[in-house]
């Protein structure tokens, strides 16, 4: 079934979406944050090599991950962030998420939506003035679950090769 | 007149205090000290670059990840960008990444496969071998040019084991087998398990950490006190019981070379039947070949398991259990990390997970994604790991602590600390001590670091 074109309606809910889960990222509100996630759901970060023009592969392999979660993985991050032991996060460093170029397409009669955006986030820590700087696309399912939206996937295709920042001790 | 502090800075390479601080540091070792300017000096890490890294030998990867002729992927040794490349007869290459014309890069691609390098500036070629073999106009242009002086400069040796890619950039280097010493007895006993061996999942994770590379080198190698103290939530949250039986309180040991390589050992972290004897679950030990291991191989395989090593310099080995989450069954998985030095504070971790050709695909995929939600930049353990190592390059580099001659302790095992001691019936190759609650390997391997950069 061909997938039709997304009302103004729906294009301006998943951006809300997308801008309530930064909000909560910044705000450390992780626990709300994981109330946005499907209980099914997938979260990867493929890894991103650089190849030539004329090269048969992608980029991104997508045999190789940064982070390949699902529900219970993020949950035990999640709790962790709670814990006195997450040294990379304590004290925390300092996020700001800008999410743009929203776009979304629903799947037809499917309770799912494909949104695509881009992210930016910055992240500082301490009293230093460098800072690292995250960026890159996110291919993500939304699904309406009892009228609400949530995450069922996520799909980070990084800016980067080399990821510019210590640890992945934040959520993309 | 330059100020001394200016001098230094002008001639880096200067016979003088660099070197009488250099001799001082094995006997500071002696009394279970490291002074904290190795963590950050210029003129040592510049040191380091030559009388180290182009020295010994460097993991660069792993046969799997360049199966076919002209498979190529950019790697480093110390600073120095290479090609690591299968050429048309099937030899593994090691090229500076350098055109011999002016230096442009050949391959700015990361990964590929090619018959050629093709610079893009002027044109020159070179085979996947490193041979020169033409430029633009080459009839006209270069009538008298001697092709074998003009090809990518390659490394005068590499040599893998068990499918781990080495090489030397020193001419003099003592085969591999001999610079790792006793280490290769283990490495048989970790990789050489059965015929087809491990291979490489996806691509090399990489991620940019403040630290000296020797921090890095000697937590792996040995840092059993750390793991209670630093990855604590680990047990907090679930997926680690009784973290405290790998710092110290539990059965493993270390096993440790003059040449500075080294590791932890254990006796089994799971309970039967999740822990076989060889450390992985009965259905994948059950596609193991013991018999191609020495019998004494074989009894250490029946024994003990790896947990965390280090073959100097640069190249860290682990093999550990884990839950993915609380609740999961623990898997054993196996990886490599290599530290990539970026300057005196700062390196490039590069990590890749290894799997059996021999086991499911289900078990891979599960080690995998254990060691992901473990270890490397998302790891809930590791990523405390990529905090705690900024500090010694900044005591390194402080002024009051060069003032002071501030110097770091590695007491910990040393007469009078701990029960701990070398184990006098261990018949195996190398030093075994009898617990972790000691630092008898991260004293060899900077005595072996030291060793190396006071000779010219």
């Amino acid at each position: 079934m061909a997938s039709r074109k997304a009302s103004a309606e729906l294009q301006a809910e998943c951006a809300e979406f997308l801008f309530r889960e930064a909000e909560y990222l910044d705000d450390r509100r992780f626990r709300d944050w994981l109330e946005l996630m499907a209980e099914d759901c997938v979260y990867q970060i493929p890894i991103r090599i650089t190849r030539g023009l004329g090269s048969h592969e992608a980029d991104f392999a997508n045999t190789g991950f940064h982070m390949k979660d699902t529900y219970p993985t993020l949950s035990m991050r999640v709790e962790r962030l709670y814990t006195e032991y997450a040294y990379a996060e304590d004290p925390p460093s300092r996020t700001t998420r800008l999410v743009s170029n929203v776009r979304c397409q629903p799947r037809g009669s499917s309770p799912e939506i494909d949104v695509k955006s881009k992210f930016a986030c910055y992240r500082a820590m301490g009293e230093s003035t460098d800072f690292d700087l995250l960026m890159g696309e996110r291919r993500d399912v939304l699904r309406r679950v009892d009228g609400d939206l949530k995450l069922a996937a996520r799909t980070v295709l990084l800016a980067h090769t080399t990821l510019p920042t210590a640890n992945l001790g934040l959520f993309l | 007149m330059v100020s001394r502090v200016e001098a230094s800075r002008l001639t880096p390479r200067a016979v003088g205090p660099v070197d009488d601080f250099l001799r001082s540091v094995a006997s500071e070792l002696d009394r279970g000290v490291l002074p904290a300017r190795v963590f950050n000096d210029p003129e040592i890490h510049a040191l380091e670059l030559e009388r180290v890294f182009a020295r010994g030998w460097v993991f660069l990867g792993h046969e799997t990840e360049i199966p076919a002729p002209g498979d190529y992927a950019l790697r480093f040794i110390g600073e120095d960008q290479f090609i690591l490349v299968r050429d048309e007869a099937g030899i593994i290459r090691v090229l500076l990444n350098n055109c011999a014309h002016r230096g442009s890069l050949v391959c700015r691609a990361e990964r590929g496969n090619t018959s050629h390098f093709r610079c893009p500036y002027h044109a020159w070629v070179y085979k996947n071998s490193g041979e020169w073999v033409g430029a633009p106009l080459k009839r006209r242009a270069y009538q008298a040019l001697d092709a074998k002086q003009w090809g990518l400069q390659a490394a005068p040796h590499v040599e893998s084991v068990h499918g781990l890619i080495f090489a030397s950039l020193n001419p003099d280097a003592p085969p591999l087998d001999d610079y790792l010493g006793g280490m290769r007895w283990y490495l048989d006993a970790i990789f050489d398990l059965n015929r087809a061996g491990m291979t490489v999942i996806g691509e090399p994770q990489r991620w940019k950490v403040h630290a000296n590379w020797k921090s890095a080198a000697e937590n792996f190698m040995a840092d059993a006190y750390h793991v209670p103290a630093l990855h604590r939530s680990g047990e907090a949250v679930g997926v680690f019981p009784d973290i405290d039986s790998a710092g110290g309180a539990g059965t493993s040991r270390h096993l440790f070379f003059d040449e500075g390589h080294g590791m932890i050992l254990n006796t089994g972290f799971l309970p039967a039947p999740m822990w076989h004897t060889t450390g992985f679950p009965a259905e994948v030990a059950a596609t193991f070949e013991l018999d191609r291991l020495k019998p004494d191989q074989r009894e250490f395989v029946e024994s003990y398991s790896l947990t965390a090593g280090t073959i100097f310099p640069n190249l860290g080995l682990v093999r550990v259990p884990a839950a993915p989450y609380p609740g999961a069954p623990p898997v054993v998985f196996t990886y490599l990390r290599m530290w990539q030095p970026c300057g005196p504070d700062a390196i490039i971790n590069w990590n890749w997970t290894l799997g059996w050709k021999t086991a499911s695909e289900q078990f891979n995929e599960d080690a995998y994604v254990a060691a992901l939600a473990m270890h490397g930049p998302a790891g809930i353990f590791e990523q405390d790991d990529s905090i705690v190592w900024a500090g010694a390059p900044q005591a390194g580099r402080s002024a009051f602590a060069r003032q002071r001659g501030l110097t770091f302790n590695y007491q910990l095992g040393l007469e009078g600390m701990s029960e701990y001691q070398l184990d006098a019936d261990w018949k195996w190759p190398g030093h075994a001590t009898t617990t972790v609650m000691g630092e008898a390997p991260q004293r060899a391997f900077y005595r072996r670091w030291a060793r190396d950069m006071v000779t010219p």
